[in-house]
């Protein structure tokens, strides 16, 4: 209640826009590109499948389909390789922010005050690497949950724990 | 004091009970073996009939017996502020609900259920898992005393808050005083100990005021503005599952058949009968919705309760869904061409709930008058209208995103797709591009939201109005999306996530999300209230 009438300097606030990102660990490049590099390789096998059975009848579509894989192979590694650019995040006191996408941009802010809890999770590829994700869930459904990808595993366990601590700080407020 | 002891000891469902457990199973058998059962009933080979019949008796009575021994493994019980639920037989399970956890306790009764005065009960928690605990039949009595125990306990338990939230609960000036202060929030003595009658003696009994009720003429009203047309596809998409079925039953060929049909709605003849069956399936879709409607709302009466919202309704199923104030998220109302011409909005209030439940238990008016709406809007918002409201549009732009998703991609799809008739593609379909492009501009005029220093409210849509009440502290997270183009014209989609779905203002100057974004994130971070 306190707030309520004290006067807020709109420009003084805290803008997520300056605060200062951090970058993922690099190490999260080698394991999109390997990632994006199964996912069309298994789709190059289809394509090498559907060549020697002869199923397509005109030998032009084959060659059209080999040259869209090359095109879409090629662009999926570009894009691979942007999304460690671009993705970041952020602690601040009160919230974590997170920033990911290359071509849709977004950039997500929780509160800790409205975080139910947190969880690491590692995939073998992440694992290979050292990586872990961290997943931040907040309540009633999945649309507002956060994941961080590409954390260095040590990283993520720190801010996992500092995130748990807030949350019960937050919890005993309440 | 006797309905907090209640339910201290571990309770079985009302005996009526076994009767719903049996009818489920038997349900799900059939829904799982409809078919089968349909082939051995029309089978000629009389052989296999004795052997399936032998093995459906089998089953009934496994069924049977399952049914009855879950039911006397069934228990219920509140302890340390838990609901808790033991069930199995082979393999037990123990749920626990901490009761500050729970968002609705919701009562439905059937025909069955009137007759023997009893109701099923549905208590959503709202994580994201969706568990969900189910009394299948408890005494109408026991279920009311269930849930004044809940929300009893659980007022014991949140009542810190009410003292921050007292200019909303100023009627009940026992809430006020904050002499619960000294309780600390979630300790599960308070739900057993000394001063847990004190607190809940103070809770006079459940109050409530009619709020609304609807007449048989709004009834028809609403029946008559309901969406048809998803009426005719839910038809057709039953009918098409049902022939698929049947054609696997019974090794008919319904590609044959359909190819035979197209044929013939070549000729003149075929065309005749499609004049007709069309407006005649329209019409029948028409009074399936009317009927449908009538028996879910009929006598459909919302309540103001003490602590919230409660509406009942239905003919032969009697649901009552109730919403506590604190735990609605956010308010959306609309209204469709038919419901502006009787006046007639319908209202959701979206409460936070798991998934796959949220649908189902939040209160949805389908219809009623601006003075409802009114009532609800200050009852969730109450300094909606305090602040001096900022009016803002969206940016022109929305109108090319609009007029490319509903005009020129369908049309383009119809074109591509009536190609290879015989006399080329109908021209017809570019008829719609003026008027998708009139509907696209006229979206862009419709869209306005305005913004106070508590919350905001949305308002857009050309045919159908939709609406949107949001309080700043109800916000669980932020985005602003931007995609290429936004950057470099400087706009961005603003998203609020709640616990109870998404708010979108879309295509606003990025510098306007972004200042949106930094107060309201300062609004929710300062704000001690319980949200949900």
């Amino acid at each position: 209640m306190i707030f309520e009438n004290s006067q807020i300097a709109l420009s003084e606030l805290p803008h997520v826009e300056d605060v200062d990102f951090q970058r993922l660990s690099p190490a999260y490049r080698n394991v999109e590109y390997i990632a994006t590099a199964i996912f069309w390789g298994m789709v190059f096998f289809g394509w090498l499948i559907f060549f020697a059975t002869g199923y397509a009848k005109l030998p032009i579509l084959t060659w059209v389909m080999l040259g869209l894989w090359v095109m879409f192979f090629a662009l999926s590694m570009f894009f691979a390789g942007k999304r460690y650019e671009v993705a970041g995040y952020a602690l601040r006191e009160h919230d974590i922010i997170h920033k990911e996408g290359v071509y849709w941009r977004s950039v997500t802010t929780i509160p800790f005050n409205r975080m139910q809890h947190c969880e690491i999770s590692r995939g073998p590829i992440e694992n290979a690497f050292g990586l872990a994700t961290l997943r931040v869930f907040t309540a009633g459904g999945s649309s507002s949950d956060l994941s961080i990808e590409g954390l260095p595993n040590e990283e993520a366990q720190r801010i996992k724990e500092f995130i748990t601590q807030k949350i019960s700080e937050q919890k005993e407020v309440l | 004091m006797e309905t907090i002891n209640t339910f201290s000891q571990p309770t079985r469902q009302s005996s009526i009970a076994i009767l719903f457990i049996l009818g489920n199973v038997f349900r799900i058998l059939l829904r799982q073996l409809w078919v089968l059962v349909l082939v051995v009933l029309f089978n000629p080979k009389k052989q296999i009939f004795n052997n399936f019949t032998l093995f459906f008796i089998g089953l009934a009575a496994f069924g049977a017996i399952m049914s009855i021994i879950n039911y006397f493994n069934y228990y219920f019980y509140i302890k340390d502020g838990e609901l808790v639920l033991e069930k199995g037989v082979f393999r037990k399970t123990k749920i626990n609900v901490p009761l500050d956890r729970v968002q609705t306790v919701n009562f439905k009764q059937g025909i069955l259920h009137q007759a023997f005065n009893v109701v099923a009960v549905e208590i959503d928690t709202a994580g994201s898992t969706g568990k969900e605990f189910t009394l299948q039949a408890i005494r109408k009595e026991k279920a009311e005393a269930l849930r004044e125990v809940i929300s009893s306990l659980q007022s014991t338990v949140v009542s810190p808050q009410l003292s921050v939230r007292s200019f909303e609960q100023s009627e009940n000036p026992e809430f006020t005083s904050g002499q619960h202060s000294f309780e600390q929030s979630g300790n599960p003595e308070f739900t057993s100990g000394p001063q847990s009658p004190n607190a809940s003696s103070h809770i006079p009994h459940p109050s409530q005021t009619l709020l609304f009720q609807l007449s048989p003429l709004d009834l028809l009203k609403i029946g008559v503005s309901q969406n048809h047309f998803r009426t005719a596809g839910i038809i057709m998409v039953f009918f098409l599952s049902f022939l698929d079925d049947m054609e696997e039953a019974f090794d008919f060929d319904l590609g044959k058949k359909m190819e035979e049909l197209l044929g013939l709605a070549r000729d003149a003849d075929a065309q005749h009968y499609l004049l007709i069956g069309v407006p005649f399936f329209l019409i029948i879709s028409f009074l399936i919705t009317l009927v449908n409607t009538s028996l879910r709302y009929f006598n459909l009466r919302l309540w103001r309760t003490e602590s919230g919202f409660k509406m009942e309704s239905g003919l032969f199923t009697r649901q009552e869904v109730s919403a506590q104030l604190r735990k609605i998220q956010f308010l959306r109302w609309s209204s469709s061409p038919l419901m502006r011409w009787f006046n007639m909005v319908s209202v959701r209030l979206q409460q936070a709930a798991s998934v796959q439940v949220s649908r189902k238990l939040s209160v949805a008016l389908p219809g009623c008058y601006e003075a409802q709406v009114d009532v609800l809007r200050a009852a969730y918002f109450p300094r909606e209208k305090e602040y001096p409201i900022e009016q803002h549009g969206v940016n022109k732009r929305i109108i090319r995103r609009q007029f490319m998703v509903t005009g020129v991609f369908p049309v383009l799809v119809l074109l591509l797709l009536t190609y290879s008739w015989s006399d080329g593609p109908s021209w017809w379909w570019l008829l719609w591009l003026p008027i998708s492009g009139w509907l696209s501009v006229r979206h862009h005029r419709t869209w306005n939201w305005f913004i106070n220093d508590e919350g905001m409210r949305a308002e857009w849509g050309v045919i159908n109005r939709k609406n949107v009440l949001l309080q700043w502290y109800k916000v669980q997270a932020v985005s602003i999306r931007q995609s290429y183009f936004f950057r470099r014209t400087k706009l961005a989609h603003l998203i609020l996530h709640t616990a109870a779905g998404t708010v979108q203002i879309p295509y606003i100057p990025v510098e306007k999300a972004r200042a949106i974004q930094d107060f309201l994130l300062y609004k929710v971070e300062i704000d001690q209230r319980k949200w949900m």
